[in-house]
């Protein structure tokens, strides 16, 4: 799963160029995901708000991002739930 | 023809945002929706892609996240949602227009346009520069941004968050089928020159229109002033008084501060009350606060004799066309779309940029000269009637859409034709 259990927030990944066509295909690869938590109609809003804050929290992005960056350039293989 | 229009919101901005274009066309055969983020009307042509619980809450977090990494309109999600819509799925043509007020992802851009007919309005300059909307007068934009001297304007950004836009910009944009709209020369000469958009082949300028039915008579100045409560025989200079660094209000002030005035004068203004003051003795001000009343702001442009808009950044200038359309000349700064909007020299009068002396000189040149008032005016009429007229917008944004729905049946979208 892609949330960080850390307590501290990561600092800014700063070396993560998002004018790539590789940071392209990271973004929507997360855009995806933050739609399909988005349609999770199950739980009360309350967990749905804790899973975007797990998804786009400010310790969390810069794994998210680079987690889905490397699943792209390992050309699909390993694929997680985000469908890249 | 179907055409959708996307906006961040619908009745804000209304008459620019695609939400009157939308419900005028319909008298042209031309059916529309408008996609938005936050609907203010019960309009059922409007829907919202951002209106599901906890959405607000992923804005913000969104937004907090961008501002974080130093970059803008890349992370969110709604243009994704917009082409899942049924909406989207029907639509002959998709009209963008505000979309980069965290609404639409460029990264969706090529996607988007590549499976609908698309036009996208520039409503400011955002779209050629690393992040800011109005440039004040820095050309980095023309080399690729980067050492940008304000960071913390419109959609904030670190130091080299501005290069790294402008070249995502740049690589984007470099793939796009899509029309551009453009509401004034000033704006149609940024696309050309910008290194981002000047390779887009199908730039149109089309001034936004203006219903001119409204206005009123020259014979009915004396009632307006006598309705407003201005002495009929002072010189009337008509002002939008606002905090707002780029309308240009303390050009004004400092013009007026310069000295007495050869004949006695009323600085009536629009908006904001309370913002000029201190003037030497000669001047009196009328503060109309915000108009909202439809009847009174036609009084207001009768009363008044000439408007004073010394912006510092104008994409178009509605308030100048509104004026010439009641028969006002209009003295602005050179620099941005007014001179050209206003039809300068013959109409407009343009002075340098932050000239206050030059500003001051112009404002009493046409106290000291009714005539010359009256044949601006006149030509300011009849520039509107020529080329602001709403019927005329509706016509050729109509003849656009037409044009561009012909174009991709002739051919797949991508394919030069």
């Amino acid at each position: 799963m892609v949330g960080s259990t850390s307590k501290h927030p990561a600092a800014p990944d700063e070396d993560f160029d998002f004018s790539t066509p590789e940071a392209q295909a990271a973004v929507l690869a997360a855009t995806a995901l933050v739609l399909e938590i988005r349609e999770e109609q199950t739980g009360p809003l309350a967990r749905k708000v804790a899973l975007y804050e797990r998804t786009l929290g400010l310790a969390v992005i810069p794994v998210l991002l680079r987690r889905a960056f490397i699943v792209f350039r390992r050309g699909g293989s390993g694929r997680p739930r985000v469908g890249l | 023809m179907n055409v959708l229009h996307v906006n961040n919101v619908d009745l804000p901005g209304r008459r620019f945002n695609g939400y009157d274009l939308m419900s005028d066309l319909r008298s042209r055969g031309v059916e529309g929706r408008q996609a938005v983020l936050t609907k203010h009307s019960a309009d059922p042509a409007v829907f919202s892609l951002c209106s599901d619980p906890g959405d607000e809450e992923l804005q913000s977090r969104i937004s907090a996240v961008e501002q974080r990494h130093s970059i803008n309109n890349i992370l969110f999600p709604w243009g994704r949602l917009l082409a899942e819509s049924p909406e989207f799925a029907r639509a002959d043509v998709v009209h963008y227009h505000l979309i980069h007020n965290r609404m639409v992802s460029l990264y969706e851009l090529p996607s988007l346009f590549s499976r609908k007919p698309s036009v996208w309005t520039f409503h400011d300059r955002w779209p050629f520069t690393g992040h800011c909307i109005y440039p004040k007068g820095c050309e980095r934009w023309l080399e690729g941004c980067g050492e940008c001297p304000s960071l913390a304007a419109g959609f904030p950004l670190q130091e080299g968050g501005t290069d790294s836009m402008w070249r995502l910009k740049k690589r984007i944009y470099a793939d796009l089928d899509v029309d551009i709209v453009v509401a004034s020369d000033f704006m149609l000469d940024m696309a050309r020159r910008s290194p981002l958009t000047s390779h887009f082949e199908h730039v149109h300028c089309i001034p936004f229109g203006i219903r001119t039915e409204a206005f009123l008579a020259e014979a009915e100045k004396a009632a307006s002033r006598h309705i407003l409560g201005i002495p009929e025989d002072d010189f009337v200079l008509l002002c939008r008084s606002t905090e707002s660094e780029l309308k240009g209000l303390r050009y004004i002030v400092d013009a007026l501060r310069l000295r007495p005035p050869r004949r006695a004068t009323t600085v009536l203004t629009v908006d904001q009350r309370g913002l000029v003051r201190h003037l030497p003795g000669g001047f009196r001000v009328k503060d109309m606060g915000w108009i909202d009343d439809p009847e009174l702001y036609p009084r207001v442009l009768s009363a008044c004799d000439v408007l004073v808009m010394p912006s510092l950044e104008e994409a178009f200038g509605l308030m100048a066309v509104e004026a010439m359309g009641a028969g006002r000349p209009v003295i602005c700064f050179e620099g941005t779309s007014l001179p050209s909007v206003s039809h300068a020299p013959e109409c407009g009068i343009a002075v340098p940029r932050g000239d206050v002396a030059a500003l001051r000189e112009a404002i009493d040149r046409l106290s000291g000269d009714s005539h010359e008032v009256a044949v601006r005016g006149e030509v300011g009429r009849s520039v509107v009637a020529q080329h602001y007229g709403h019927e005329r917008y509706l016509d050729e944004m109509a003849d656009l859409y037409g044009a561009m729905l012909s174009r991709a049946e002739r051919g797949p979208r991508g394919t030069s034709i």
